[in-house]
């Protein structure tokens, strides 16, 4: 039980500071969902209006509400704490302060994002919850608790990748003098291979193809399957496998990085 | 040249961000023939006018509308309101960025091409007009990005309204007619994102229409007072000490 005291000592703490701020918490969480879901749906459905159809891809307006609700819910999920959390460490000089911490920076840094990760989780469930009490029968309100108990699993899981990538950026700052713009880099491409601004079936074969063979797909449109409740047993044991093995490799990559960062860390800040 | 990196970095994360945005139509316009009653060819216009607003955005106004919310937070606002000159032409303006600008010359050589290569010959004054509506468009961008910062003077908050201002500004992206109801209505008046980049395309891409060229004037007329009255008032609710 001991070992547990110092997670949940970390999780109480940021959920603190993520609410620390509450105006702006409750604005910007309401209405990034809120615009985030009007702006997609705008486009489709100007599109299907166009070509006189009512489904595309496999889906229709309704799916794609459901889609984009999912979406936006996942990458705020996948994307934690804001820029800097490694990096900021590293410019201030403060990575001294967890050589007295009882934990590793590594494993406090990842308790830390997956707190974010599951706080963006629970605002999914807390529309899922609205919709299959009040809403009732939607698609959404159709999807069995146990996708959405999955789906927060594979969240976690993509969220864990994107975060392992992150530090490997983030450990940049050993060198470079500011690394924003990386990360805001890595947030963009992600996102759009990934597949948060348009799914992934949208895009053309061999672009899909291609993408099977690196970690986006996984991060972004994985989790939103799962929560739309559109996998069997094998595509989610697969999935969770393949984010597991970019996890490891992305892992040996940052103790490397970091090794090396390391021996350049003067503990007195730039 | 002092971050030279970070120089770097930042000149290859726009190219990617210019390179999502066609991608992107490009995609689209794989399963539409028209979108917001414009072609591909045009959409690629309307696409390069918004990275060069973008990059003029980047260039003048993004940094420093970046520090100003913390500025707030920590208090540091009380060194540039002791400055003899204006508190807000000061923190807007101080800071020019560089790589932004190699970024803006970029920008502007896609604007060329994209007008070069559209298939009906535009005159140089609709061209001209254009740009500059685009520079209009670029300060919109910056008055609405500061009226989602100044919040901070009463939440005390490090980042304001910014992240839905982040989110909102995805609208810009999109040509004004595949918005309807409500949301047109918002986003032409009271959050006016179409009036920034798509509303100034339509003067050029189709028949001139001097109504739209008078809502762009009159909106950007009235958010000027706006955005100095809230000015006035958040620098009343400022507390100076750090938040």
């Amino acid at each position: 039980m001991k070992s547990l005291r110092w997670p949940m000592t970390v999780i109480s703490m940021e959920v603190r500071k993520i609410l620390a701020y509450r105006s702006d918490f409750w604005v910007n969480q309401v209405g990034l969902i809120i615009f985030q879901v009007i702006l997609s749906y705008s486009l489709w459905f100007a599109i299907f209006e166009f070509n006189g159809v009512e489904k595309m891809g496999g889906y229709d307006l309704t799916n794609f509400i459901h889609y984009y609700l999912t979406a936006v819910l996942v990458a705020k999920a996948m994307l934690g704490e804001d820029i800097g959390f490694l990096s900021r460490e590293i410019y201030d000089g403060t990575l001294n302060r967890f050589i007295v911490y009882p934990v590793s920076i590594f494993q406090y840094k990842h308790i830390t994002y997956l707190v974010y990760s599951l706080f963006n989780n629970c605002q999914l469930f807390a529309i899922f919850l609205f919709n299959y009490f009040y809403l009732h029968p939607t698609p959404l309100s159709e999807i069995p608790w146990s996708s959405y108990l999955l789906g927060v699993f594979a969240s976690l899981l993509s969220s864990s990748l994107f975060f392992m990538m992150g530090c490997i950026l983030e450990s940049i700052a050993f060198w470079a003098d500011y690394i924003w713009s990386l990360m805001v880099l890595l947030r963009m491409t992600t996102n759009f291979l990934g597949g948060t601004l348009i799914p992934l079936t949208f895009y053309p074969e061999w672009a899909q193809e291609v993408l099977k063979f690196t970690p986006f797909p996984y991060i972004v449109t994985f989790p939103i399957k799962v929560f739309m409740n559109d996998f069997d047993s094998i595509y989610y044991l697969k999935n969770c496998a393949i984010i597991c093995v970019w996890y490891f490799i992305f892992y040996l990559i940052f103790r490397l990085v970091w090794r090396k960062g390391q021996l350049k860390y003067t503990g007195v800040g730039i | 040249m002092e971050f030279r990196i970070d120089f770097y970095f930042r000149i290859i994360m726009d190219l990617n961000y210019y390179f999502i945005s066609f991608a992107f139509f490009e995609i689209i316009y794989l399963h539409t023939n028209m979108l917001g009653g414009w072609s591909h060819e045009q959409a690629i216009i309307f696409i390069a006018g918004n990275l060069l607003m973008d990059s003029i955005v980047m260039s003048v106004f993004a940094n420093n509308m970046w520090w100003f919310p913390l500025f707030v937070n920590k208090g540091d606002l009380d060194h540039y309101l002791t400055k003899p000159v204006s508190t807000l032409f000061f923190i807007s303006l101080r800071d020019f960025s560089a790589n932004s600008f190699v970024n803006f010359i970029m920008a502007l050589s896609v604007f060329i091409w994209a007008i070069a290569n559209y298939s009906i010959p535009l005159t140089w004054w609709q061209i001209l007009v254009y740009f500059l509506l685009i520079i209009n468009g670029a300060i919109l961008y910056y008055i609405f990005n500061m009226i989602f910062y100044f919040p901070v003077f009463w939440t005390g908050s490090p980042r304001g309204f910014g992240n839905l201002y982040w989110i909102l500004i995805h609208s810009i992206e999109r040509p004004d007619r595949i918005y309807r109801g409500w949301v047109r209505k918002l986003f032409t008046t009271l959050l006016p994102f179409s009036i920034m980049v798509s509303f100034p395309a339509r003067l050029i891409l189709e028949e001139f229409s001097f109504e739209v060229l008078m809502h762009i004037l009159l909106v950007t007329l009235i958010s000027w007072p706006v955005y100095l009255f809230v000015w006035s008032r958040g620098l009343r609710a400022y507390s100076s000490a750090s938040s």
